[in-house]
């Protein structure tokens, strides 16, 4: 049996492709390595099996030269994808292509990196099946099938980075299956390239560009070349230097490894350097929990990715350590303490689902000297993936250095001795459905928009502004702590612990007498600001007469006093009056409630913004006493 | 020690006052040109006391003078010194109109500030105006300098403000652009070219054009912009702002 590629045909009047859709989007955002790791490795991590062990992915990277590299590319059937290569140069991605094509053949040399995973499930499924690893992974675009609704990745677009970090833009796999196959026998090999759709040379024939190394079975025209199996592939993985041990997993082939944004080619050591630190940046969580491994081989050397390895990273991994010594309050550098934070989960569309949800928050302490991602919150979910960090410098003037882990999900109970509940699945699977493709935030997204109703969009947009509130209980400076000065002071100004919730008494100084959340963002699509907020007052004694709204023009060291038009505003609240008065000759947003009302929400948008610099929502409350009637 | 007394000019603090405090620079310059550049300017009847021209014409002589490093510049002594037990008159001379007894603040930073603060201190704002904007001349040496944008910058108060007292005139080349498009003589020509129909003053110009500049910042990183993408920018500014496009609040 000969290995080769083959093409898909497409009628002359199909869509074209000038290049790959799924890449594209990948493309965009941060096509640093980033982006490569943690997507591989979430692929891995998802497709563990479900037993005691780790999955374990290698990074193998290879430079071949000379006859070494003239037998891989013979192996790799290249002369035939090279023809069809130079026919697809009249696009930019083509183009691209022909200049890697050329400095492979100017440098002699071919980088190709290897990812083997082991422990994991393979590449499992029929060759033509709707649903399955083998087709979500190598033949189908943004089609997912990963377990359930919780994997780490839930769009199917993650593995185009694949193809994306290939030069030639041509990826191979080796897979042991973690279940027989029905027909045939392990390894399953097969290769597949994405190039730009082209004609033939004498231009009666559409390639749509995607092509497909493997066996061909039988003479059918445009049928596309499937797997090879068993001892064949073994052969095969042989010359292509892909065999892989005999435990079940996959073994990805990247052809022609390179960073698309990088300016200068990194070199081997640099790249296996920044591999294992981003493995532990990203997944310091699943390493801790013994769910994941990685390591980096080059020259025949392995390097483990250890959290010892890189102790920047030691003081989340503590904040689980330490949970069940949690203190009430963060006293001595390394104490740890938690709070609750929580999430109402909406319903779903179809009226099933919903929780009062919780997530967790680990705080603790900096040490001296733990300089590095201090004052981030690493957002984790059961994925064991870190999510964002989430930048809370200076959340309160002066306060404590710390680091912190916001526990979501199947991730809620870790570091004590519970199991996670029925609320943390649906929380789980809600914080899945808020990640973008890249899974870098958990943010109001089109699947959550689809899956759930109301209330969804303060659930997710809530959380960062719950956790910012806890944090500022927990490492505001102690004020209390040293002399306060005469009692008689002390009492006009409420300062310190009573008010760090950012609630406080009717004798707060002013700007205290409400509390609230306020949210703003600008819309790309009708290119201006929309904004919302909710206010009330602290005291229940107090109720709002008025609510100013402006928008403020920031610069770069402070507020400045231009504002942005107001174009208008709403509100859910009951009886309340709006109106859109001018101060300073600029228009703002007023509402006026109706006696008695204690809580008012409103949103709005500005005008048209076209310079698109930064901008802030401005809120001034009149509160007074509630009036009796 | 610096009380309202000192700052009313109604004494004076010598060396030996602060003598337990001062600490040797590491090398002696002689600032006799710029005793003898005050004297010359003083005796100029065009220049009024208190005038910002006194800090244009000064600036050159000061700044070829003090010939120091950045880091030497940093260091708030120093221009204490200077301005406490060296040049005292001079600030007097320069600044006395800010002084009120109930609020001194305004008198006091101009002979204490300094450091990371360029436009506070008398002679630091002075010397850090001219290192911000002069031009190295083909020699290199000190004395072929060009300080002519030095001058038009520091001539014109509220040029001068709105430049040095912000985070981006750190950045040479937007301080730069900033003392080349938004100087007198260039906003001028440009009125003289009829092009505008009802253009705002030239202050007016300039602290509109500067604050759209600063506000343009909160999203771009000036460090990573062209040349020639920075003089695009403020002149796309100025343009909005001599067409009174630029929601005047």
């Amino acid at each position: 049996m000969s290995s080769q590629w083959g093409f898909t045909t497409s009628r002359p009047t199909d869509a074209r492709y000038g290049d790959d859709v799924a890449k594209y989007a990948m493309s965009h955002g941060e096509p640093g390595l980033k982006t490569f790791v943690r997507e591989v490795l979430q692929n891995s991590n998802d497709a563990r099996l479900d037993n005691d062990q780790p999955a374990r992915v290698t990074f193998k990277l290879d430079s071949l030269q000379d006859d070494e590299a003239i037998e891989y590319l013979s192996a790799l059937d290249i002369d035939n994808w090279a023809d069809h290569a130079d026919l697809a140069t009249d696009t930019e991605s083509g183009k691209h292509i022909l200049e890697a094509i050329e400095r492979i053949k100017d440098d002699e040399e071919i980088r190709v990196l290897t990812i083997e995973d082991e422990n994991t499930e393979g590449l499992l499924g029929e060759e033509n099946a709707d649903e399955s690893n083998f087709t979500a992974l190598v033949r189908d675009v943004l089609f997912s099938s990963k377990s359930g609704d919780t994997a780490g990745g839930s769009y199917g677009l993650g593995k185009a980075v694949l193809w994306l970090y290939s030069g030639l833009s041509l990826v191979m796999f080796n897979s042991t299956l973690s279940e027989p196959d029905p027909k045939d026998d392990s390894p399953r090999l097969i290769g597949r390239t994405r190039l730009p759709t082209h004609k033939s040379k004498d231009g009666d024939t559409v390639y749509q560009g995607h092509g497909w190394y493997g066996s061909l079975n039988g003479d059918e025209a445009g049928a596309r070349p499937e797997s090879i199996w068993g001892d064949d592939a073994d052969g095969v993985a042989e010359d292509l230097q892909l065999s892989r041990p005999d435990v079940p997993g996959t073994s990805i082939q990247v052809v022609d490894f390179r960073v698309p944004t990088a300016e200068e080619r990194l070199d081997d050591e640099e790249l296996a350097d920044q591999i294992t630190e981003m493995a532990i940046e990203w997944f310091w969580p699943a390493v801790y929990r013994g769910d994941l491994e990685v390591a980096v081989e080059v020259d025949g050397e392995t390097k483990e990715a250890s959290i010892d390895e890189y102790p920047r990273y030691e003081p989340f991994t503590s904040c689980l350590d330490n949970r069940e010594d949690s203190v009430d309050k963060l006293e001595e550098r390394g104490d740890v303490a938690q709070a609750t934070i929580s999430l109402d989960v909406p319903e779903k569309t179809g009226g099933n689902g919903g929780a009062d949800g919780e997530l967790d928050l680990l705080v603790r302490r900096a040490e001296t000297g733990e300089y590095q991602h201090q004052n981030e919150v690493a957002f984790v979910r059961g994925a064991g993936m870190v999510v964002e960090y989430y930048d809370r410098d200076r959340v309160v003037v002066g306060n404590q250095d710390f680091h912190a882990v916001l526990l979501g999900g199947r991730a809620r109970p870790w570091g004590t001795n519970e199991n996670p509940g029925e609320a943390d699945t649906t929380v789980e699977e809600f914080l899945t459905a808020a990640e973008p493709p890249q899974h870098d935030e958990w943010v109001r997204t089109e699947t959550l928009a689809n899956t759930y109703s109301r209330g969804f969009r303060t659930a997710v947009e809530g959380i960062k502004s719950d956790v910012t509130q806890r944090l500022r209980g927990l490492v505001a400076p102690d004020v209390d702590r040293g002399a306060t000065g005469p009692q008689r002071l002390g009492n006009r100004f409420k300062i310190g612990n009573e008010s760090r919730e950012g609630r406080s008494d009717s004798e707060s100084p002013s700007s205290q007498r409400v509390t609230g959340n306020t949210n703003i963002s600008f819309d790309e699509v009708y290119t201006h600001w929309s904004f919302d907020g909710e206010v009330e007052p602290s005291n229940d004694r107090n109720e709002i007469r008025s609510v100013t709204v402006s928008l403020v023009r920031m610069a770069e060291e402070r507020a400045t006093s231009d504002r942005l038009p107001v174009q208008n505003i709403s509100s859910d609240t009951a009886g309340v009056s709006i109106s859109l008065p001018e101060e300073n000759g600029v228009q703002v947003g007023r509402l006026e409630p109706a006696p008695g009302t204690s809580e008012i929400s409103f949103e709005g948008v500005s005008k048209r913004d076209s310079r698109q610099v930064e901008t802030r929502l401005k809120v001034s409350v009149d509160v007074a006493e509630r009036r009796d009637d | 020690m610096v009380d309202n007394r000192f700052l009313a000019d109604e004494r004076e603090l010598t060396e030996d006052d602060l003598g337990p405090y001062l600490q040797p620079l590491g090398r002696s310059l002689d600032l006799s040109p710029i005793d003898e550049r005050i004297k010359e300017i003083r005796a100029d009847d065009e220049i009024e006391a208190q005038s910002s021209l006194i800090d244009a014409e000064l600036a050159p002589t000061l700044h070829r003078t003090l010939d120091l490093t950045r880091n030497e510049a940093a260091d708030t002594g120093l221009w204490h010194y200077l301005c406490i037990v060296r040049f005292p008159e001079f600030v007097h001379y320069r600044w006395d109109h800010v002084y009120d007894p109930e609020s001194p603040g305004n008198m006091k930073e101009k002979f204490l500030k300094a450091g990371t603060d360029a436009y506070s201190n008398a002679l630091h704002r002075i010397w850090w105006g001219a290192e911000l904007t002069y031009e190295d001349g083909e020699s290199g040496e000190v004395e072929d300098r060009d300080y002519s944008r030095t001058k038009r910058v520091l001539g014109f108060q509220e040029l001068a403000n709105d430049i040095l007292d912000h985070n981006f005139a750190r950045y040479v080349p937007v301080t730069h652009a900033c003392g080349d498009l938004l100087c007198h003589d260039m906003l001028n020509d440009i009125k003289e070219e009829g092009t505008y129909d009802d253009p705002p003053s030239n202050s007016n110009i300039v602290s509109r054009t500067t604050t759209l500049l600063r506000e343009e910042l909160t999203v771009r990183r000036v460090e990573m912009m062209e040349e020639d993408d920075i003089v695009e920018t403020i002149e796309d500014l100025r343009d909005v702002v001599m067409r009174r496009e630029a929601g005047w609040s």
